[in-house]
């Protein structure tokens, strides 16, 4: 019983009560809509809990045995029938009344975000002046205080994009584009993850976001919008020739440096991001030359195959170049 | 019923035990010099017969009359099937003096239907010292060998010469490179005929990797397999180096407004990959290089060869039939969706170009 408590305990620090993917943790407007939806909703069923078991000691202790006709049908029609349609009618009012607000798209001339899923990764895209976008993959920056529109699908499966401490999940569909927005309102680091599905490694599709004030957030923005900077040392110069010749280039893009690859996430600034695999892996040298080494044991079935064939020193080289794509 | 039983079983005993005895003496020659009773060669005989034509019921035969087909069974014929059953018009040759003698497949052909040929070159033959095809994975080399048996009795001494042997072979320069030749040309530009892949201005370190991987299995062929596997580690260096160190002559391809567009169609898959698809962008590794990278030498340089043999090369990769070196993992996920259409389109882009691109 002990340890059953403690492992309940646990799993609620792990998952809602107050980390990174906490929905109870609001610092968004729709997920502060949706916290207080939840609260709201609780709080009910706490007051219809307290009256059934006050209910319990009436039938149990204070007035056991027969009742009267009239009583009984009072208690059976009124409590059984009338009482729930009333309560659930009021929930269903007050639950489905926010959505128009949630589903509302953000102002003209809000930031927009396009976010695409595929398996198991996040395509980020942010404008660049008028037409012109540049690619980001599994981060995602927001300046707080400013409404944001997002742009979601998918290029495979059905994925859902799900930010808890944001807003609410929305799915993506391939072959169509559904929309989400909302307002971001407390600066901080969050955390999101696929809540739909879509095969092995599901579970392994997460995403850093962070919600920072506008000047901050321009910093980034700029930064992410530049090419690579091309290497300057020799043992950088190591692991950028690897990464050319040993046919990366293929399926990654860094901007600056060969611009063929599509197929797989964008890497230009890869040693900018907190994690790396779609948020699996602390991002470091020790990390990234694991996953170009072992990326099919890291994330089962995975697209990108493993580069144990190089040799180690190249391995390395590689992943050191890639830390510094600051 | 018990009045029977009793001498039956006396019988059976005694039966085993001098069956028994007779094996354990050893008096029975097992010599392939006398050749079997006639009963026991007719029970093998149309045991064998039934059974090809058992196992060969649903089977369909793919065209084979296509000579760059003939072309690439001829080379294997010459070095993996002549020593028992003989060239063509040839009298004397090894199978003769085994048990069962190995027909001389002039005559011997027209007894078959084409896809009881290719059952019994493919497994083998229990019993008779037929061999297996050294690979289980590739159908289309032993297609290849019945098309070139199909041929086979229409042959004469000058014209089977003429087929297996390269157009030059006068200019060979080392005695090793003459069975290479036999399909791969001197300078390893190919045959006339066959779509050969063109070693001419291979990279070396590919050339290398890809011998060592036929050698050992990994890289599945049965042709390959029988003329690599003997070769030592230095004769491997040599003739990669050989290969590799040959000029690349351009391919003439048949230039019609639908190639055309092929081709295009196959400059787009290479430089951009597929992204619905998850195609990866196949410039990456094989080349022509966006910007004068070079690109590592483990890869094949694709720049003008034979599209048929590329096609062939992704079909096989498409069924996880081709195998490969240690770098072979990487065009295995990087091919997993292509249509038959796109890898027509994108053989025939690398066909088109030539080693200067």
């Amino acid at each position: 019983m002990k340890q059953l408590k403690a492992e309940f305990l646990f799993l609620c620090t792990l998952v809602s009560c107050n980390g990174q993917y906490s929905a109870l943790n609001p610092a968004g407007s729709s997920a502060k809509i949706i916290a207080d939806m939840f609260w709201w909703l609780f709080g009910i069923a706490i007051l219809i809990w307290i009256l059934f078991v006050v209910l319990e000691f009436y039938t149990v202790l204070v007035r056991p045995g027969p009742h009267k006709l009239n009583r009984t049908r009072f208690l059976v029609i009124g409590g059984g029938a009338l009482f729930p349609v009333i309560v659930i009618s009021i929930s269903i009012y007050f639950s489905l009344s926010p959505l128009p607000v949630l589903v509302k798209a953000a102002p003209e001339g809000s930031l927009t975000v396009k976010v695409s899923g595929a398996q198991w990764w996040w395509r980020v895209k942010y404008p660049l002046g008028k037409e012109q976008e540049v690619e980001l993959a599994n981060e995602i920056w927001l300046p707080v205080n400013e409404p944001v529109q997002f742009f979601l699908s998918s290029e495979d499966v059905i994925h859902s994009f799900w930010i808890p401490s944001l807003a609410g999940k929305i799915d993506m569909i391939p072959g169509r584009t559904t929309k989400l927005s909302f307002t971001p309102t407390k600066t901080g680091h969050y955390r999101g993850a696929c809540a739909e599905y879509c095969g092995t490694s599901h579970a392994l599709m997460h995403l850093d976001v962070k919600v920072v004030e506008r000047k901050v957030f321009n910093e980034w923005l700029e930064k992410q919008k530049q090419p690579a900077a091309r290497a300057a040392t020799p043992r950088s110069q190591t692991g950028e020739k690897a990464f050319v010749t040993s046919g990366c280039i293929s399926c990654h893009t860094v901007r600056g440096l060969s611009t063929m690859g599509q197929v797989g996430p964008d890497l230009t600034h890869i040693g900018s991001r907190h994690r790396i695999g779609a948020g699996i892996l602390k991002n470091n040298t020790a990390s990234l030359h694991r996953w170009i080494r072992e990326t099919g044991i890291i994330k089962p079935e995975v697209k990108m195959p493993a580069f144990d064939m190089l040799p180690v020193d190249e391995q390395k080289a590689i992943s050191e170049w890639m830390e510094g794509l600051k | 019923m018990k009045k029977w039983f009793k001498p039956i079983l006396i019988f059976l005993v005694i039966i085993g035990f001098l069956g028994t005895t007779v094996m354990l003496s050893g008096i029975i020659p097992i010599s392939a010099s006398s050749g079997h009773w006639p009963i026991t060669e007719w029970i093998l005989t149309f045991s064998m017969k039934r059974s090809i034509s058992t196992y060969t019921m649903m089977m369909d035969p793919p065209r084979l009359d296509d000579a760059d087909m003939i072309q690439r069974g001829a080379g294997h014929y010459e070095i993996g099937c002549r020593h028992c059953h003989g060239g063509a018009e040839e009298e004397h040759f090894l199978g003769q003096k085994s048990t069962p003698v190995a027909p001389h497949l002039s005559t011997k052909v027209s007894d078959w239907k084409p896809e009881e040929l290719f059952r019994i070159i493919k497994h083998g033959v229990k019993f008779t010292g037929m061999p297996a095809w050294p690979s289980m994975q590739r159908d289309d080399e032993v297609w290849s060998m019945v098309a070139f048996l199909l041929k086979f009795p229409k042959l004469n001494d000058e014209s089977y010469q003429k087929m297996i042997h390269a157009e030059d072979a006068d200019k060979i320069v080392h005695p090793i490179l003459k069975s290479c030749s036999n399909c791969h040309g001197v300078d390893g530009n190919g045959r006339k005929a066959g779509d050969f892949p063109i070693l001419a201005g291979q990279n070396e370190s590919y050339l290398e990797h890809s011998l060592k991987a036929y050698a050992n299995g990994k890289r599945h062929s049965g042709t390959m397999q029988l003329v690599s596997s003997h070769l030592e580690e230095r004769m491997i260096k040599e003739l990669s180096r050989f290969y590799s160190k040959q000029k690349r002559i351009k391919r003439t391809l048949e230039r019609t407004p639908e190639i055309e567009k092929a081709i295009k169609r196959g400059e787009m898959i290479a430089h951009k990959g597929i992204l619905e698809q998850r195609v990866a962008a196949c410039i990456g590794c094989h080349g022509p290089s966006e910007s004068g990278q070079t690109v590592k030498s483990h890869f094949p340089d694709l720049r003008g060869q034979p599209a048929s043999y590329l096609m062939n090369q992704l079909k096989l990769f498409l069924s996880n039939k081709r195998g490969g070196s240690e770098h072979v993992t990487l065009m295995e996920k990087a091919v997993t969706d292509l249509t038959s259409d796109q890898i027509k389109d994108v053989s025939l882009y690398y066909e088109s170009l030539t080693t200067d691109q």
